[in-house]
């Protein structure tokens, strides 16, 4: 499954103006609102999600035909990750904490403008972090040589 | 009004980090000593150079990089591309210190580890880093 490269762009770039709004007025239920645009993209596909469909009905035909795709693996782990934020946010914003919201959307709004203005892609970053992490190797691993440095 | 300020200063700390992180994308460095045992297992063919990638899952850039490295491979007859997944080889990940994806091996053709890159390189930077490779006998 791949989608629309220019849709993942502006979906970041409509995720990083929502979470900019957020940020200045500390809006819980606006938070808790990206929160399920990111769930349904997480879950259901970023084709599915609010964003995805705004780009494919309004934009996408004033562009012209797609010229590059992406798979969809990507982009829907980094969904799952601004998931997780923001839900951490609405909760701190909507139940009295709103250092907890602020830490959270700005956590959130830094991986969105950075998707949107560098492609900088979070799932290459943090998901080998995350599986080396987590997971033993099942053969014995090779240790390097601590020492000198070629 | 601390909202907004906050959202500046993310927005401007992200911008930095971005430009730097752009810079660096794709920049082969002299990578360290590994290991003999290091790349046991992932299938390198001594007597090629091999330009051994390492590819995940969750990764966009990746699928350029492997039709970049595809492309060039094909264009030299002495210069193989190998891609691995990191999932299925977590302990050649662990020995070369590889972090993200995509992260590409320069191997001489003895299987000797030459420089390294993460992210998507530019062409002309991995034909200059197989240029020495290719022309010592």
């Amino acid at each position: 499954m791949t989608v629309d490269s220019r849709g993942l762009r502006f979906a970041a770039w409509l995720t990083t103006a929502v979470l900019v709004v957020v940020l200045v007025t500390g809006s819980g239920w606006l938070l808790l609102a990206q929160s399920l645009v990111f769930a349904l993209g997480a879950f259901f596909g970023l084709r599915r999600s609010p964003y995805g469909l705004l780009f494919r009905y309004v934009v996408a035909p004033r562009l012209g035909p797609p010229r590059e795709s992406e798979p969809e693996a990507p982009p829907r782990f980094a969904q799952l990750v601004g998931l997780l934020f923001g839900l951490a946010g609405t909760v701190g914003y909507l139940l009295g904490a709103p250092l907890l919201g602020a830490i959270s959307t700005s956590a959130a709004l830094a991986a969105a403008f950075l998707n949107a203005a560098f492609g900088f892609c979070l799932g290459c970053e943090i998901f080998l972090l995350l599986r080396r992490a987590t997971r033993r190797t099942s053969t014995v691993p090779t240790r390097k040589q601590e020492g000198a440095p070629a | 009004m601390t909202g907004a300020f906050l959202a500046l200063v993310v927005l401007t700390a992200a911008t930095v980090f971005g430009l730097r992180w752009q810079a660096r994308r794709g920049r082969f460095t002299a990578a360290a000593s590994t290991a003999p045992t290091a790349l046991d297992g992932l299938g390198i063919r001594p007597g090629a150079v091999t330009l051994l990638q390492f590819s995940s899952r969750i990764c966009a850039p990746c699928r350029a990089t492997s039709r970049l490295l595809a492309d060039i491979a094909g264009t030299h007859p002495a210069v193989e591309h190998l891609e691995i997944d990191v999932e299925a080889h977590l302990a050649a990940v662990r020995a070369l210190d590889v972090r993200r994806t995509p992260t590409l091996f320069v191997l001489d053709r003895g299987g000797n580890v030459v420089v390294r890159a993460s992210g998507l390189p530019a062409r002309a930077d991995v034909e200059s880093a197989l240029q020495p490779l290719l022309t010592a006998a």
